[in-house]
């Protein structure tokens, strides 16, 4: 009972584009030194046949979770609807897809998998019975800029997503009476201020000049405001409206008092964090000051929260662009993210 | 995301072909964090010293097939894997002079979810030597 620890093998990636750690070498880090169990892979980056999985890879992966007695927690799946050239996937083809997916999770022994928040609801009911068939749990994410509650300010940074997605997850469970649809949150939604490696890189990549008068503007402005500034004051400015978003932002996308309410339809928690630094005058002890972490875990365990938040490290995007001696550790990050959610589990579990 | 890593730097090299100097190849890595089925990948612009190849003359090779970036708008049966090197072959009379050269390159590829393509250019110094 209670939070569990997990990773998202995604938080590896740079290690694993420079070859540097493959999958057993990241089990075999959350097991020896994160001390844990959980683990969560993107299956585009980790099966190496999908939409299949070989003989070979089902029986190696399945020999080294037991070896290691790890808990393949959630897969995270996606829906690549413009890879059939001549047409974009219809619900039912993304349906197929989902069930393919689920099957394969299955195979490799995890309990859920992710689909994104951009899935239509349709195509999660048309696949609930290969769902139930195979016990797997199909897990909306809810990211940022997504709320958990309709209703705040920000929610026209995005004109694609409908900020009233997880009402409609919860419609779809509670008129099927389904036990394998839920929610995966993402804590990218408690995302409440830029991060500053963010802003380095922004300055970087545009101008210092640029960024500067982007923060300024955004104190006072929303992004569609500031926008238009930027197309009068850079007409070749070439930002879009996420980054632009992401630069200004002033609150989180979601409140954390509104997880409380979602808790008995979470699947498992994305524990996204872009940079874990030194809390000022505690020594080994972390945080990420863009992101609150402590209010939404303290509502997750007086709230009997059961499962899984798995680390899913995001900051390294940020450093590419520099000489690969800059670029930043994210084995350690994860460790650090990890002391963290060791740290905070434990204060309110008493 | 690794806009100077992205290129394997000792792969560039003139190719050969019954003697005859068809053009030059190097290797690199998708600038994404997953894999895709070559079906994504929308473009692959090559510019070298700042001339910049036509798209008919590129060839795109992995896991032992090669196709032109035509052909590959429909193939979901092969897949640029996350961490792969794929070589990219551009096909231009007498190729590439010995010596130092820049290169830029652009990888667009429309994944799923995202409202707009994904564009992933590089840049890097090379070098060309004697050929072999």
């Amino acid at each position: 009972m209670g939070i569990k620890r997990g990773v998202s093998f995604y938080s590896y990636q740079q290690t694993q584009f420079f070859k540097q750690m493959n999958w057993k070498d990241m089990i075999r880090e959350v097991h020896d030194n994160l001390k844990t169990d959980g683990v969560e892979i993107v299956d585009e980056a980790i099966i190496k046949k999908y939409p299949f999985a070989t003989d070979e890879f089902v029986f190696d992966w399945n020999n080294e979770i037991a070896r290691f007695n790890m808990n393949p927690v959630t897969m995270d799946v996606y829906l690549d609807v413009h890879q059939f050239r001549d047409h974009i996937m219809n619900h039912r083809e993304a349906a197929e897809r989902l069930k393919n997916d689920i099957k394969l999770a299955s195979k490799l022994g995890f309990k859920n998998v992710r689909c994104l928040c951009l899935v239509p609801t349709e195509v999660i009911e048309m696949a609930l019975s290969t769902a139930e068939k195979y016990d797997i749990k199909i897990g909306k994410e809810i990211h940022a800029p997504l709320p958990i509650k309709p209703g705040l300010s920000h929610e026209k940074i995005d004109p694609v997503l409908d900020p009233r997605m997880v009402d409609q997850m919860i419609e779809l469970i509670e008129r099927t009476g389904t036990k394998h649809a839920g929610l995966v949150p993402d804590f990218g939604i408690f995302q409440h201020s830029p991060t500053k490696l963010a802003i380095d890189y922004y300055k970087r990549q545009y101008s210092s000049e640029m960024i500067e008068f982007i923060l300024d503007k955004g104190k006072e402005n929303t992004v569609e405001e500031v926008l238009k500034m930027m197309d009068k004051k850079y007409p070749n400015h070439g930002m879009n409206f996420m980054t632009l978003g992401a630069i200004i932002m002033k609150e989180s996308s979601a409140r954390p008092e509104d997880i409380k309410d979602i808790i008995p339809y979470i699947v498992s928690i994305h524990g996204k964090f872009y940079h874990m630094t030194e809390v000022a005058g505690q020594l080994g002890q972390y945080e990420d000051q863009a992101i609150e972490y402590e209010k939404p875990i303290q509502y997750l365990v007086e709230n009997g929260f059961d499962g899984y938040i798995n680390s899913e490290f995001e900051g390294q995007r940020y450093c590419q662009d520099l000489d690969k001696v800059q670029m930043i550790d994210e084995v350690e990050q994860v460790r650090r993210h990890h002391e963290m959610l060791t740290r905070l589990i434990r204060k309110y579990e008493k | 995301m690794f806009p100077k890593q992205m290129f394997d730097k000792n792969s560039f090299k003139n190719v050969n072909e019954n003697g005859k100097i068809i053009g030059f190849s190097f290797d690199m890595k998708i600038q994404y964090y997953r894999g895709i089925t070559l079906s994504i990948i929308r473009n692959i612009e090559v510019e070298v010293d700042e001339k910049s190849y036509p798209r008919d003359s590129i060839l795109f090779t992995v896991n032992n097939e090669t196709f032109t970036l035509d052909e590959m708008r429909t193939v979901i049966s092969n897949r640029w894997l996350f961490g792969q090197y794929a070589r990219v072959t551009v096909l231009c009379e007498n190729g590439l002079s010995q010596g130092q050269h820049h290169i830029k390159c652009i990888q667009t590829i429309a994944p799923s979810y995202m409202p707009f393509q994904i564009v992933g250019p590089g840049e890097l110094d090379f070098e060309i030597q004697e050929d072999m």
